[in-house]
């Protein structure tokens, strides 16, 4: 072999072994994920493995040990829309629980992916912060029905908006890591922690892309996304609306 | 001596006329009359407070109660006090095993008790004439509409109770609990008006004269005392308002000039409304630079003044205007 077929053959080799590191189709695949998954979502496809077992779920056929597409889609407007393969969320999680009132279970915790992920997400770290006890209260999102799969939609009398998965009702914090309902606007105000509430908007809002906070002004609150209600109907809870990940109008 | 017979009747007619436009003149304008009494109320109680010798008084003790609230009555003479007790919760669990209910007593400005309603009173208001008051009953739903359960009217002179209305279903939607949500008894024709959370079609007028209940096509039920337009309070979004004739919505009128919609009528007989701006001192954290948290403490900002606007919706105009510091 000449000089220059053995220089030609050097260059080509290196190119070969460079291509082997980068190209993806060289390695061979596996079901195995990668090392870098969090031990919440094992198949690293941004639905956690509580979302994919939960069993209000099971109508999408999720599978927590292989990647799923997100498969919620937000119609319309929150006071006027609805949601297609809505996702139920996990009654009690890390760092958060969910609370009934008067409503059957798993028939109003329904939303989108990403308001399930700033839930989720601003639980963990509420705890791993160490706000609990006590844990966050979450309350109404849409309503749904797994059996009939009619998931949002008009929701009056309970509320006027709530209508297409993109919006959560949130208890106020105690200062007695008591897990029960909160009035601001009643005597039991001496129970309010502004400085956790605060805290906690603010890892809802590092969770998620957060348009508006409705809150009572006796919260003693403000902010870049925080609406004051004078009715007296936020007194028990604060409202948080996130922006529609699929864009609006369709 | 002979009476001229004829003019003495005119003279009294002459004289009734004096007397009756003495009496209207006298009762044109209730808000110009000095109030004999101012009340407020904290966590000790609600205070009475004698304008002319300023001797103030606790005629109601609010300590210890979950939560309070109380109105008084067209004339002022009885006011009524709201009283919420609080839920239970279970040790362990999250809802409400027993929820917060409401009732409604009735006092005196010397705070003797008159009446009480343990009905779950949601919403009242009074009539014109201050002996009744209409009301909604419901059951409490922490962070929804309460659940309604029937609109009521309550006669303080004899204690009587009458319902008038117990439901309104919905033609299409099954599980809607249709009922009243808001009410209020009309000065312009003394009749009982019911609102539903965010009507489709409509809502409704109880006439008490004849006890019928019937649909009006008004979005809302707060009429200025000459009706020309209402007030739509009740609604998750911001309170609106509407021309009564045309049921057209001119709610940015009033907010592009105040930056918000008042929430009431000054009870003149006309469509006025009594707006506020607020002056503060300028704080450090009116401006946020990016980087900081979403979210922070409220700063309590320092009034520089108030300015108080009486406003004539139907001439666009501030008729009346004046400044506190």
């Amino acid at each position: 072999m000449g000089k220059k077929t053995r220089f030609l053959a050097l260059i080509m080799l290196i190119i070969f072994i460079g291509g082997y590191q980068s190209c993806d189709w060289f390695t061979p695949k596996t079901d195995t994920p990668p090392d870098t998954c969090p031990s919440w979502d094992t198949d690293c496809d941004n639905i956690s493995n509580a979302v994919e077992t939960n069993s209000a779920n099971s109508y999408l056929g999720l599978d927590p040990n292989s990647p799923n597409a997100n498969p919620s889609i937000a119609h319309g407007y929150p006071c006027n829309g609805w949601i297609e393969k809505a996702l139920n969320l996990v009654n009690s999680g890390t760092g958060y629980y969910h609370y009934l009132g008067t409503d059957p279970i798993d028939t109003d915790d329904w939303g989108v992916l990403h308001l399930i992920n700033m839930i989720e997400g601003a639980g963990r770290e509420w705890y791993s912060n160490g706000y609990t006890p006590p844990k966050i209260g979450v309350g109404d999102m849409s309503k749904g029905n797994a059996e009939t799969q009619e998931f949002g939609g008009d929701w009056r009398p309970d509320h006027k908006c709530h209508q297409n998965g993109l919006e959560v009702d949130i208890r106020y914090v105690r200062n007695d890591e008591k897990e029960i309902g909160l009035d601001i606007g009643s005597a039991d105000s001496i129970y309010y922690d502004v400085d956790a509430t605060i805290a906690l908007m603010n890892f809802l809002i590092q969770n998620g892309s957060v348009t508006e906070i409705i809150l009572s002004p006796y919260a003693g609150i403000q902010g870049e996304v925080v609406v004051e209600d004078t009715t007296g109907k936020h007194d028990d809870h604060f409202h948080v609306e996130i922006e529609d990940p699929d864009g609006t109008g369709n | 001596m002979r009476i001229n017979k004829t003019k003495a009747s005119i003279g009294f007619i002459f004289c009734l006329c004096l007397l009756l436009v003495f009496t209207l003149i006298i009762n044109a304008d209730r808000n110009t009359t000095h109030r004999a009494y101012v009340y407020s109320i904290d966590s000790k109680g609600i205070h009475r407070l004698n304008t002319k010798t300023n001797e103030e008084k606790i005629i109601f003790d609010t300590a210890g109660l979950y939560k309070v609230s109380f109105s008084l009555s067209p004339s002022d003479a009885i006011i009524a006090v709201l009283i919420t007790e609080r839920g239970v919760t279970p040790p362990g669990e999250h809802d409400y095993s027993i929820l917060p209910r409401n009732s409604l007593i009735f006092i005196n400005p010397e705070g003797k008790r008159i009446a009480k309603l343990d009905d779950d009173v949601r919403e009242y208001v009074w009539s014109p004439d201050g002996d009744k008051i209409a009301y909604i009953t419901g059951t409490y739903r922490e962070g929804k509409m309460f659940k309604t359960t029937g609109v009521y009217i309550f006669d303080l002179r004899d204690g009587s109770k009458k319902q008038i209305t117990k439901d309104f279903p919905h033609p299409t939607m099954k599980d809607y609990i249709g009922g009243g949500y808001d009410i209020n008894w009309a000065v312009h024709d003394s009749n009982i008006y019911i609102q539903e959370f965010e009507p489709l079609g409509g809502n409704y007028r109880y006439n008490t004269k004849t006890g019928k209940t019937e649909k009006v096509p008004y979005k809302g039920i707060h009429f200025s005392p000459d009706r020309k337009y209402y007030l739509v309070l009740l609604s998750e979004d911001s309170p609106h308002l509407y021309v009564t004739a045309t049921n057209q919505e001119i709610t940015e009128q009033v907010t592009s000039r105040f930056g918000y919609l008042p929430q009431s009528w000054i009870q003149d007989r006309k469509h006025h409304m009594l707006a506020v701006k607020v002056d503060y001192e300028p704080s450090a954290l009116d401006s946020i630079g990016p980087g900081k948290p979403k979210v922070w403490k409220k700063v309590e900002r320092k009034i520089r003044q108030k300015t108080y606007f009486v406003y004539d919706v139907e001439k666009d105009q501030i008729i009346k205007e004046w400044t506190e510091k």
